[in-house]
């Protein structure tokens, strides 16, 4: 049975690429029986989101030595 | 922490805002040229057993009791706070280099880890690694810097 840390993982993981079937469904299951883990979940979304709005327009420095 | 009080001068999030953006984005720009001229990547000194992470869970892998996470209300409610994105640029500065650098090439700068790594030259794994301690050292920031204050 997966426990908080390693959810908490999926959980972050699942903002950076899709995760797989299997790290779906255990993710769901644990989310389904933690409360915290549900919130855990909620904030790390609403880091993803936040960021979204405090990262604002590109900046053109960015390209200067980026290649 | 100097972002805060600093802020009087700022009127409204957004001037504040890219105030705080740009310290960061310098501070990620300095750091990545700094790689590159030694042409390599930092190692990664806090890899090893991370103590503000560990100590938000138990030996088990449950949250400890102290860390276990609460409702942070509505996002949108959230974001419309200003005391939100105060405590949300503080604890970003507050940070460990490599988590600060790779969490705001991803979640602000919006570039895809597979980008990141190759930017950075380290392993996509290692990336991942990253943003989980990052993303748990913020969450345990903002709620006591947020939530524990609009309660006391």
């Amino acid at each position: 049975m997966m426990m908080c840390k390693e959810a908490t993982r999926l959980m972050s993981l699942k903002q950076d690429r899709p995760l797989t079937f299997q790290e779906r469904v255990s993710l769901r299951l644990h989310l389904s029986m933690c409360s915290a883990c549900r919130e855990c979940d909620r904030q790390f979304t609403l880091l993803h989101e936040a960021g979204k709005r405090f990262g604002p327009e590109h900046d053109p420095e960015q390209d200067d030595d980026g290649r | 922490m100097s972002a805060i009080e600093k802020n009087e001068s700022f009127a409204g999030r957004s001037g504040y805002e890219t105030w705080v953006f740009g310290i960061l984005k310098y501070k990620i720009l300095d750091a990545m040229r700094a790689q590159k001229r030694h042409g390599r990547w930092q190692p990664l000194e806090e890899e090893e057993g991370d103590d503000a992470i560990d100590r938000q869970f138990q030996q088990s892998g449950r949250w400890q009791a102290s860390a276990r996470p609460s409702s942070w209300g509505e996002p949108e409610a959230a974001f419309e706070t200003e005391h939100f994105w105060q405590v949300f640029d503080a604890c970003m500065i507050a940070l460990p280099d490599n988590a600060a650098r790779v969490f705001s090439l991803r979640e602000l700068m919006g570039l895809s880890t597979d980008d990141i790594c190759k930017e950075l030259g380290i392993k996509e794994n290692n990336c991942w690694v990253i943003l989980h301690r990052a993303r748990l050292r913020l969450r345990a920031c903002i709620e006591q810097g947020w939530l524990k204050e609009e309660t006391a």
